[in-house]
Protein backbone atom coordinates (compact mmCIF):
# COMPACT_ATOMS: atom_id res chain seq x y z
CA UNK A 1 0.00 0.00 0.00
CA UNK A 2 1.37 3.47 -0.97
CA UNK A 3 2.20 5.78 1.83
CA UNK A 4 -0.33 8.31 -0.11
CA UNK A 5 0.21 11.49 2.17
CA UNK A 6 -2.43 12.26 4.80
CA UNK A 7 -3.29 14.89 7.14
CA UNK A 8 -2.65 13.14 10.19
CA UNK A 9 -3.82 15.64 12.31
CA UNK A 10 -7.48 14.09 10.70
CA UNK A 11 -6.45 10.62 11.58
CA UNK A 12 -7.53 10.12 15.30
CA UNK A 13 -10.67 12.67 15.08
CA UNK A 14 -12.23 10.66 11.91
CA UNK A 15 -11.59 6.98 14.05
CA UNK A 16 -12.89 8.17 16.97
CA UNK A 17 -16.09 9.50 14.86
CA UNK A 18 -15.97 6.70 13.09
CA UNK A 19 -16.19 3.79 15.99
CA UNK A 20 -18.49 6.35 18.02
CA UNK A 21 -16.10 7.63 20.59
CA UNK A 22 -15.46 10.93 19.77
CA UNK A 23 -15.83 13.42 22.42
CA UNK A 24 -16.18 17.42 21.76
CA UNK A 25 -12.49 18.41 21.24
CA UNK A 26 -12.24 15.80 18.81
CA UNK A 27 -14.88 17.03 17.03
CA UNK A 28 -14.00 20.02 16.75
CA UNK A 29 -10.27 19.41 15.41
CA UNK A 30 -12.32 17.56 12.77
CA UNK A 31 -14.80 20.40 11.81
CA UNK A 32 -11.94 22.85 11.98
CA UNK A 33 -9.83 20.74 9.45
CA UNK A 34 -13.06 20.23 7.44
CA UNK A 35 -13.55 23.73 7.00
CA UNK A 36 -10.41 24.69 5.92
CA UNK A 37 -9.14 21.93 3.42
CA UNK A 38 -11.06 20.85 0.58
CA UNK A 39 -8.69 17.60 -0.09
CA UNK A 40 -9.63 16.67 3.84
CA UNK A 41 -12.77 17.49 3.09
CA UNK A 42 -12.54 14.91 0.28
CA UNK A 43 -11.07 12.71 2.52
CA UNK A 44 -13.01 12.67 5.19
CA UNK A 45 -16.05 11.34 2.71
CA UNK A 46 -13.90 8.75 1.53
CA UNK A 47 -13.56 7.36 5.04
CA UNK A 48 -17.11 7.53 5.89
CA UNK A 49 -17.64 5.56 2.69
CA UNK A 50 -15.50 3.08 2.95
CA UNK A 51 -16.37 2.50 6.43
CA UNK A 52 -19.86 1.72 5.98
CA UNK A 53 -18.80 -0.42 2.84
CA UNK A 54 -16.60 -2.45 5.15
CA UNK A 55 -19.14 -2.63 7.73
CA UNK A 56 -21.40 -4.17 4.97
CA UNK A 57 -18.98 -6.12 3.43
CA UNK A 58 -17.95 -8.09 6.68
CA UNK A 59 -21.30 -8.52 8.16
CA UNK A 60 -22.63 -10.56 4.61
CA UNK A 61 -18.47 -12.02 5.08
CA UNK A 62 -19.19 -13.28 8.73
CA UNK A 63 -21.89 -15.24 6.92
CA UNK A 64 -20.11 -17.06 4.44
CA UNK A 65 -16.36 -16.65 4.55
CA UNK A 66 -13.74 -14.39 2.76
CA UNK A 67 -12.11 -16.93 0.28
CA UNK A 68 -14.59 -17.20 -2.97
CA UNK A 69 -17.06 -15.24 -1.60
CA UNK A 70 -19.65 -15.24 -3.94
CA UNK A 71 -19.24 -18.81 -5.82
CA UNK A 72 -19.03 -20.28 -2.24
CA UNK A 73 -22.54 -18.42 -1.69
CA UNK A 74 -24.18 -19.92 -4.92
CA UNK A 75 -22.73 -22.92 -4.28
CA UNK A 76 -23.93 -23.46 -0.90
CA UNK A 77 -27.40 -21.99 -1.97
CA UNK A 78 -27.48 -24.94 -4.84
CA UNK A 79 -26.43 -27.32 -2.47
CA UNK A 80 -29.45 -26.01 0.04
CA UNK A 81 -31.93 -26.24 -2.59
CA UNK A 82 -30.92 -29.77 -4.28
CA UNK A 83 -30.64 -31.43 -0.70
CA UNK A 84 -34.24 -29.83 0.30
CA UNK A 85 -35.31 -31.46 -3.13
CA UNK A 86 -34.16 -34.57 -2.44
CA UNK A 87 -35.42 -34.82 0.79
CA UNK A 88 -39.21 -32.97 -0.20
CA UNK A 89 -39.50 -35.64 -2.69
CA UNK A 90 -37.53 -38.88 -1.25
CA UNK A 91 -37.74 -38.48 2.71
CA UNK A 92 -40.68 -37.36 5.26
CA UNK A 93 -37.36 -36.33 7.59
CA UNK A 94 -37.10 -32.51 7.79
CA UNK A 95 -33.60 -30.69 8.24
CA UNK A 96 -33.47 -27.75 10.50
CA UNK A 97 -32.85 -24.73 8.11
CA UNK A 98 -32.12 -21.96 10.81
CA UNK A 99 -31.52 -18.48 9.80
CA UNK A 100 -29.73 -16.44 11.99
CA UNK A 101 -30.49 -12.72 12.65
CA UNK A 102 -28.82 -10.07 14.83
CA UNK A 103 -30.53 -8.24 17.48
CA UNK A 104 -31.70 -4.52 15.91
CA UNK A 105 -30.58 -1.36 17.47
CA UNK A 106 -34.30 -0.28 16.77
CA UNK A 107 -36.36 -0.35 19.82
CA UNK A 108 -39.05 -3.08 19.86
CA UNK A 109 -42.22 -2.20 18.38
CA UNK A 110 -45.26 -1.50 20.00
CA UNK A 111 -48.42 -3.40 19.32
CA UNK A 112 -50.06 -0.70 17.73
CA UNK A 113 -47.36 -0.05 15.13
CA UNK A 114 -47.24 -3.49 14.22
CA UNK A 115 -50.64 -3.65 13.44
CA UNK A 116 -50.26 -0.47 11.26
CA UNK A 117 -47.30 -2.00 9.09
CA UNK A 118 -48.08 -1.20 5.79
CA UNK A 119 -46.47 0.16 2.62
CA UNK A 120 -49.29 2.58 0.64
CA UNK A 121 -52.40 1.25 1.76
CA UNK A 122 -54.05 0.08 4.93
CA UNK A 123 -55.44 -3.15 5.11
CA UNK A 124 -58.76 -3.27 3.99
CA UNK A 125 -61.06 -4.94 6.08
CA UNK A 126 -62.34 -8.25 5.20
CA UNK A 127 -64.87 -10.25 6.42
CA UNK A 128 -63.11 -13.18 8.50
CA UNK A 129 -64.98 -16.40 7.15
CA UNK A 130 -65.42 -20.19 8.25
CA UNK A 131 -63.43 -22.22 5.79
CA UNK A 132 -65.91 -24.56 4.71
CA UNK A 133 -65.90 -24.03 0.86
CA UNK A 134 -65.21 -27.21 -1.32
CA UNK A 135 -62.03 -27.38 -3.58
CA UNK A 136 -63.82 -25.82 -6.75
CA UNK A 137 -61.96 -27.29 -9.80
CA UNK A 138 -62.05 -24.23 -12.69
CA UNK A 139 -63.74 -25.03 -15.75
CA UNK A 140 -63.76 -22.09 -18.09
CA UNK A 141 -67.38 -20.67 -16.77
CA UNK A 142 -67.56 -22.90 -13.88
CA UNK A 143 -66.74 -19.91 -11.59
CA UNK A 144 -68.79 -17.13 -11.99
CA UNK A 145 -65.89 -14.51 -11.20
CA UNK A 146 -62.69 -16.79 -11.89
CA UNK A 147 -60.64 -13.63 -11.39
CA UNK A 148 -61.79 -13.26 -7.76
CA UNK A 149 -60.38 -16.86 -6.47
CA UNK A 150 -56.64 -17.69 -5.14
CA UNK A 151 -54.99 -19.79 -8.80
CA UNK A 152 -52.11 -22.19 -7.83
CA UNK A 153 -49.34 -21.10 -9.99
CA UNK A 154 -46.86 -23.77 -9.32
CA UNK A 155 -46.73 -26.77 -7.25
CA UNK A 156 -44.40 -29.62 -6.35
CA UNK A 157 -46.36 -30.52 -3.40
CA UNK A 158 -47.89 -34.16 -2.07
CA UNK A 159 -51.20 -33.59 -0.62
CA UNK A 160 -53.71 -35.70 1.46
CA UNK A 161 -55.39 -38.08 -1.11
CA UNK A 162 -58.55 -36.21 -2.85
CA UNK A 163 -57.00 -33.00 -1.64
CA UNK A 164 -54.36 -32.51 -4.13
CA UNK A 165 -53.66 -29.30 -6.27
CA UNK A 166 -52.67 -29.05 -9.27
CA UNK A 167 -50.93 -25.97 -11.66
CA UNK A 168 -54.31 -24.14 -12.97
CA UNK A 169 -56.90 -25.16 -9.83
CA UNK A 170 -58.18 -22.25 -8.85
CA UNK A 171 -59.50 -22.49 -5.14
CA UNK A 172 -61.77 -20.29 -2.92
CA UNK A 173 -61.54 -20.30 1.02
CA UNK A 174 -59.63 -23.10 1.80
CA UNK A 175 -57.31 -24.50 4.78
CA UNK A 176 -54.18 -26.18 3.28
CA UNK A 177 -52.16 -28.89 4.86
CA UNK A 178 -48.68 -29.08 2.47
CA UNK A 179 -46.63 -31.75 4.43
CA UNK A 180 -43.65 -32.00 1.89
CA UNK A 181 -43.07 -29.74 -1.07
CA UNK A 182 -43.95 -26.34 -2.61
CA UNK A 183 -47.12 -24.42 -3.92
CA UNK A 184 -46.99 -21.17 -4.95
CA UNK A 185 -50.87 -19.44 -5.61
CA UNK A 186 -51.38 -15.89 -7.26
CA UNK A 187 -52.93 -13.94 -5.03
CA UNK A 188 -54.62 -10.30 -5.09
CA UNK A 189 -53.74 -8.88 -8.82
CA UNK A 190 -49.87 -9.33 -8.81
CA UNK A 191 -48.66 -10.93 -5.98
CA UNK A 192 -47.32 -14.80 -5.26
CA UNK A 193 -47.19 -16.22 -2.18
CA UNK A 194 -45.11 -19.77 -2.19
CA UNK A 195 -46.03 -22.29 0.80
CA UNK A 196 -42.99 -24.67 1.29
CA UNK A 197 -43.89 -27.67 3.25
CA UNK A 198 -44.84 -28.95 6.04
CA UNK A 199 -46.56 -25.69 6.11
CA UNK A 200 -50.51 -25.08 6.69
CA UNK A 201 -52.07 -21.86 5.65
CA UNK A 202 -55.77 -21.16 5.58
CA UNK A 203 -57.02 -19.22 2.37
CA UNK A 204 -58.94 -16.00 3.54
CA UNK A 205 -60.26 -15.24 0.50
CA UNK A 206 -58.10 -13.91 -3.01
CA UNK A 207 -56.18 -11.13 -0.98
CA UNK A 208 -55.93 -12.86 2.57
CA UNK A 209 -53.81 -15.57 3.48
CA UNK A 210 -53.29 -16.91 7.38
CA UNK A 211 -49.88 -18.55 8.31
CA UNK A 212 -50.71 -21.56 10.69
CA UNK A 213 -47.26 -22.64 10.69
CA UNK A 214 -44.33 -23.43 8.55
CA UNK A 215 -42.42 -21.08 5.89
CA UNK A 216 -44.26 -18.82 3.30
CA UNK A 217 -42.41 -16.46 1.31
CA UNK A 218 -44.61 -13.46 0.10
CA UNK A 219 -44.07 -11.20 -3.26
CA UNK A 220 -46.40 -8.43 -3.00
CA UNK A 221 -47.00 -6.67 -6.16
CA UNK A 222 -49.77 -5.33 -4.93
CA UNK A 223 -51.62 -5.43 -1.79
CA UNK A 224 -51.68 -8.93 0.21
CA UNK A 225 -53.12 -9.16 3.29
CA UNK A 226 -51.47 -11.64 6.22
CA UNK A 227 -52.87 -12.84 9.42
CA UNK A 228 -49.99 -13.99 11.59
CA UNK A 229 -50.48 -14.62 15.03
CA UNK A 230 -53.81 -13.55 15.21
CA UNK A 231 -52.82 -10.12 13.66
CA UNK A 232 -53.64 -8.69 10.83
CA UNK A 233 -51.30 -6.68 8.87
CA UNK A 234 -51.07 -5.41 4.69
CA UNK A 235 -48.07 -5.39 3.00
CA UNK A 236 -47.89 -3.62 -0.48
CA UNK A 237 -45.00 -3.70 -3.04
CA UNK A 238 -42.66 -5.52 -0.46
CA UNK A 239 -41.29 -9.36 -0.66
CA UNK A 240 -41.19 -10.67 2.82
CA UNK A 241 -41.05 -14.19 4.52
CA UNK A 242 -42.94 -15.11 7.36
CA UNK A 243 -42.03 -18.47 9.49
CA UNK A 244 -44.69 -19.74 11.81
CA UNK A 245 -43.97 -22.15 14.30
CA UNK A 246 -47.11 -23.69 14.39
CA UNK A 247 -47.27 -24.22 18.28
CA UNK A 248 -48.14 -20.58 18.65
CA UNK A 249 -45.08 -19.80 20.87
CA UNK A 250 -43.61 -17.60 17.99
CA UNK A 251 -43.93 -16.00 14.53
CA UNK A 252 -41.03 -14.36 12.37
CA UNK A 253 -41.46 -11.67 9.29
CA UNK A 254 -38.73 -10.09 7.78
CA UNK A 255 -38.53 -7.93 4.67
CA UNK A 256 -36.73 -9.58 1.77
CA UNK A 257 -37.06 -6.48 -0.65
CA UNK A 258 -38.67 -3.33 -0.88
CA UNK A 259 -39.45 -1.31 2.04
CA UNK A 260 -42.64 -1.82 4.70
CA UNK A 261 -43.24 1.53 6.55
CA UNK A 262 -44.88 1.76 10.24
CA UNK A 263 -47.45 3.73 11.52
CA UNK A 264 -45.11 5.91 13.13
CA UNK A 265 -43.03 7.00 10.04
CA UNK A 266 -40.31 4.38 10.51
CA UNK A 267 -39.78 1.46 8.40
CA UNK A 268 -38.91 -2.03 7.52
CA UNK A 269 -36.19 -2.25 5.46
CA UNK A 270 -34.64 -5.06 3.44
CA UNK A 271 -33.35 -8.04 5.99
CA UNK A 272 -35.18 -5.72 8.68
CA UNK A 273 -37.45 -8.66 10.63
CA UNK A 274 -39.84 -8.59 13.88
CA UNK A 275 -40.78 -11.69 15.96
CA UNK A 276 -44.31 -11.74 17.57
CA UNK A 277 -44.35 -13.63 20.48
CA UNK A 278 -47.80 -15.53 21.37
CA UNK A 279 -48.51 -12.74 24.38
CA UNK A 280 -48.18 -10.51 21.54
CA UNK A 281 -44.96 -8.46 22.30
CA UNK A 282 -42.80 -7.33 19.45
CA UNK A 283 -38.80 -7.43 18.81
CA UNK A 284 -37.40 -6.09 16.21
CA UNK A 285 -33.90 -7.62 14.85
CA UNK A 286 -31.90 -7.90 11.47
CA UNK A 287 -31.26 -10.63 9.21
CA UNK A 288 -26.97 -11.06 8.56
CA UNK A 289 -28.08 -11.97 5.10
CA UNK A 290 -28.70 -9.93 2.36
CA UNK A 291 -32.10 -10.04 0.17
CA UNK A 292 -30.96 -12.69 -2.36
CA UNK A 293 -29.67 -15.27 -0.33
CA UNK A 294 -33.11 -14.57 2.66
CA UNK A 295 -34.94 -15.06 -0.86
CA UNK A 296 -33.38 -18.27 -1.54
CA UNK A 297 -33.74 -19.30 2.25
CA UNK A 298 -37.23 -19.06 2.32
CA UNK A 299 -37.54 -20.22 -0.74
CA UNK A 300 -35.56 -23.39 0.12
CA UNK A 301 -38.13 -23.65 3.68
CA UNK A 302 -36.78 -21.89 6.97
CA UNK A 303 -37.94 -23.75 9.53
CA UNK A 304 -36.28 -21.39 12.53
CA UNK A 305 -35.16 -17.70 13.14
CA UNK A 306 -32.80 -17.41 15.69
CA UNK A 307 -32.35 -13.91 17.20
CA UNK A 308 -28.26 -13.68 18.17
CA UNK A 309 -27.69 -10.99 20.95
CA UNK A 310 -24.23 -9.94 20.11
CA UNK A 311 -22.15 -8.87 16.91
CA UNK A 312 -19.23 -9.98 18.39
CA UNK B 1 -48.81 1.21 -10.04
CA UNK B 2 -45.80 0.61 -12.36
CA UNK B 3 -44.35 4.18 -11.19
CA UNK B 4 -45.08 2.69 -7.41
CA UNK B 5 -42.51 -0.57 -7.85
CA UNK B 6 -40.11 1.45 -9.92
CA UNK B 7 -40.26 4.37 -6.79
CA UNK B 8 -39.50 1.73 -4.59
CA UNK B 9 -36.63 0.06 -6.47
CA UNK B 10 -34.87 3.13 -6.70
CA UNK B 11 -35.29 4.30 -3.39
CA UNK B 12 -34.25 0.95 -1.96
CA UNK B 13 -31.44 1.08 -4.07
CA UNK B 14 -30.19 4.03 -3.17
CA UNK B 15 -29.95 3.14 0.42
CA UNK B 16 -26.68 2.80 0.87
CA UNK B 17 -25.89 6.42 -0.99
CA UNK B 18 -28.43 7.99 1.62
CA UNK B 19 -26.49 6.85 4.44
CA UNK B 20 -23.30 7.71 3.67
CA UNK B 21 -24.16 11.36 2.61
CA UNK B 22 -26.90 11.53 5.78
CA UNK B 23 -23.39 10.36 7.69
CA UNK B 24 -20.92 12.47 6.16
CA UNK B 25 -23.31 15.99 7.02
CA UNK B 26 -24.26 15.06 9.68
CA UNK B 27 -21.20 14.44 11.15
CA UNK B 28 -21.88 12.30 14.11
CA UNK B 29 -22.30 8.29 13.22
CA UNK B 30 -24.81 7.93 16.24
CA UNK B 31 -27.51 8.83 14.97
CA UNK B 32 -27.60 7.98 10.94
CA UNK B 33 -29.77 5.24 11.01
CA UNK B 34 -32.99 7.15 13.08
CA UNK B 35 -32.20 10.21 10.30
CA UNK B 36 -32.58 7.70 7.73
CA UNK B 37 -35.40 6.40 8.66
CA UNK B 38 -36.93 9.65 8.85
CA UNK B 39 -35.23 10.51 5.56
CA UNK B 40 -37.18 7.58 3.79
CA UNK B 41 -40.63 8.30 5.33
CA UNK B 42 -39.91 11.94 4.17
CA UNK B 43 -39.05 10.78 0.39
CA UNK B 44 -42.18 8.39 0.75
CA UNK B 45 -44.49 11.05 1.27
CA UNK B 46 -42.70 13.38 -1.13
CA UNK B 47 -43.27 11.03 -3.95
CA UNK B 48 -45.65 12.83 -6.05
CA UNK B 49 -43.23 15.40 -6.06
CA UNK B 50 -40.58 13.48 -8.04
CA UNK B 51 -39.99 14.15 -11.58
CA UNK B 52 -39.40 10.70 -13.27
CA UNK B 53 -36.91 11.81 -16.17
CA UNK B 54 -34.50 13.40 -14.03
CA UNK B 55 -32.33 11.46 -11.84
CA UNK B 56 -33.51 9.62 -8.56
CA UNK B 57 -30.30 9.86 -6.13
CA UNK B 58 -29.50 14.12 -6.33
CA UNK B 59 -33.79 14.42 -5.64
CA UNK B 60 -33.03 12.02 -2.84
CA UNK B 61 -30.32 13.64 -1.45
CA UNK B 62 -31.54 17.27 -1.64
CA UNK B 63 -34.49 15.79 0.54
CA UNK B 64 -32.12 13.94 3.23
CA UNK B 65 -30.01 17.30 3.72
CA UNK B 66 -33.38 19.06 4.55
CA UNK B 67 -33.52 16.14 7.52
CA UNK B 68 -30.18 16.62 8.51
CA UNK B 69 -31.02 20.21 8.65
CA UNK B 70 -33.80 19.52 10.66
CA UNK B 71 -31.83 17.02 13.26
CA UNK B 72 -29.47 19.44 13.78
CA UNK B 73 -32.36 22.27 14.73
CA UNK B 74 -32.98 19.70 17.41
CA UNK B 75 -30.05 18.77 18.56
CA UNK B 76 -27.37 20.44 21.86
CA UNK B 77 -25.56 22.99 20.49
CA UNK B 78 -22.32 21.51 22.20
CA UNK B 79 -23.21 17.84 19.46
CA UNK B 80 -23.07 20.29 16.57
CA UNK B 81 -19.30 20.33 14.92
CA UNK B 82 -19.85 21.34 11.38
CA UNK B 83 -21.47 24.80 10.33
CA UNK B 84 -23.72 25.34 7.32
CA UNK B 85 -21.35 26.32 5.41
CA UNK B 86 -18.71 23.58 5.82
CA UNK B 87 -22.24 21.48 5.29
CA UNK B 88 -22.46 23.16 1.85
CA UNK B 89 -18.50 22.69 0.94
CA UNK B 90 -18.82 18.74 1.40
CA UNK B 91 -18.12 17.55 -2.26
CA UNK B 92 -19.43 14.33 -3.53
CA UNK B 93 -17.68 10.89 -4.30
CA UNK B 94 -17.73 9.88 -7.68
CA UNK B 95 -18.17 6.49 -6.65
CA UNK B 96 -21.80 7.88 -5.64
CA UNK B 97 -22.85 7.74 -9.00
CA UNK B 98 -21.77 3.77 -9.22
CA UNK B 99 -24.08 0.99 -8.88
CA UNK B 100 -23.61 -0.13 -5.44
CA UNK B 101 -23.60 -4.00 -5.82
CA UNK B 102 -20.66 -3.21 -8.53
CA UNK B 103 -18.48 -1.33 -5.86
CA UNK B 104 -19.09 -3.58 -3.53
CA UNK B 105 -17.56 -6.58 -6.51
CA UNK B 106 -14.89 -4.43 -6.59
CA UNK B 107 -14.11 -3.84 -3.05
CA UNK B 108 -14.08 -8.03 -2.77
CA UNK B 109 -11.64 -7.62 -5.33
CA UNK B 110 -9.26 -4.89 -4.03
CA UNK B 111 -9.49 -6.76 -0.40
CA UNK B 112 -7.51 -9.16 -1.45
CA UNK B 113 -4.61 -6.95 -2.46
CA UNK B 114 -4.20 -6.52 1.24
CA UNK B 115 -1.47 -8.28 3.38
CA UNK B 116 -2.83 -10.67 5.52
CA UNK B 117 -2.17 -8.33 8.75
CA UNK B 118 -4.09 -5.24 6.93
CA UNK B 119 -7.02 -8.10 6.35
CA UNK B 120 -6.40 -9.39 10.08
CA UNK B 121 -7.13 -5.65 11.27
CA UNK B 122 -9.70 -5.09 9.49
CA UNK B 123 -11.70 -8.16 10.82
CA UNK B 124 -11.18 -7.13 14.13
CA UNK B 125 -12.16 -3.67 13.68
CA UNK B 126 -15.85 -4.80 11.32
CA UNK B 127 -16.32 -8.34 12.56
CA UNK B 128 -14.95 -8.30 16.44
CA UNK B 129 -16.32 -4.21 16.61
CA UNK B 130 -12.44 -3.52 18.50
CA UNK B 131 -12.33 -0.56 19.22
CA UNK B 132 -8.57 1.75 19.06
CA UNK B 133 -6.92 1.14 21.94
CA UNK B 134 -7.95 -2.62 22.02
CA UNK B 135 -6.55 -2.91 18.31
CA UNK B 136 -3.51 -1.19 19.47
CA UNK B 137 -2.91 -3.24 21.91
CA UNK B 138 -3.75 -6.33 19.85
CA UNK B 139 -1.43 -5.23 17.02
CA UNK B 140 1.18 -3.73 19.80
CA UNK B 141 1.50 -0.30 17.98
CA UNK B 142 0.65 3.17 19.89
CA UNK B 143 -3.16 3.77 19.00
CA UNK B 144 -2.54 6.56 16.55
CA UNK B 145 -0.99 3.95 14.36
CA UNK B 146 -3.56 1.84 14.71
CA UNK B 147 -5.59 4.57 13.30
CA UNK B 148 -3.13 5.91 10.70
CA UNK B 149 -3.03 1.99 9.68
CA UNK B 150 -7.16 2.33 9.32
CA UNK B 151 -7.18 5.25 7.85
CA UNK B 152 -4.85 4.69 4.85
CA UNK B 153 -6.50 0.64 4.38
CA UNK B 154 -9.69 2.02 3.36
CA UNK B 155 -8.25 5.14 1.03
CA UNK B 156 -6.20 2.62 -0.57
CA UNK B 157 -9.29 0.93 -1.12
CA UNK B 158 -11.31 3.86 -2.48
CA UNK B 159 -8.40 4.73 -4.97
CA UNK B 160 -8.54 0.78 -6.06
CA UNK B 161 -12.22 0.69 -6.44
CA UNK B 162 -12.13 3.88 -8.21
CA UNK B 163 -9.27 2.56 -10.74
CA UNK B 164 -10.77 -0.57 -10.95
CA UNK B 165 -14.09 0.49 -12.17
CA UNK B 166 -11.94 3.40 -14.46
CA UNK B 167 -10.20 0.30 -16.14
CA UNK B 168 -13.70 -1.67 -16.83
CA UNK B 169 -15.56 1.32 -17.94
CA UNK B 170 -12.40 2.25 -20.33
CA UNK B 171 -13.28 -1.94 -21.73
CA UNK B 172 -16.79 -0.99 -22.16
CA UNK B 173 -15.61 1.87 -23.96
CA UNK B 174 -13.69 0.26 -26.20
CA UNK B 175 -15.46 -3.06 -26.73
Amino acid sequence: MGNNDIDEGLVMPMEALLDGSADVVFRKSLAERLSKDASVRMDYAVQIRMHYALEEYFSLEKAVGRKGFMWLKVAAMLVLLAGMSVLAFYSHRRVDQCLYVSASDMPSLTASEYDMLKARYFAEHYEEGAFSEQLVKYEPGAIENPGAAIEVLQTSSEMAAGHQLNEGDRVWRQDIDLPVGQMSFRVGAQGVVTVVGPATVKLHDEKTIEIVSGCVYVEANRTVSLILAGRRLSIDNTSVGVVARGDGTACDLIVTDGIALLGDGRCLRAQDGVRISAKGELQAYRSLGDSQSLHGRFLAGVTNVRIERAVN
Amino acid sequence: MEKDVTFISQLTKAQFELKVYIAALACDLQDVDDILQETNVYIWRKADTYDPSRPFLPWAKALAKYQVLRWRKDLKRDRLVLDDTAIELLADDALSEVDHDVQMLALRRSLRQLTDDEFKLLKSKYVARKRIPELAREFHVSEGAIASRLFRIRKFLHTSISEMLKMLRRQDGEQ
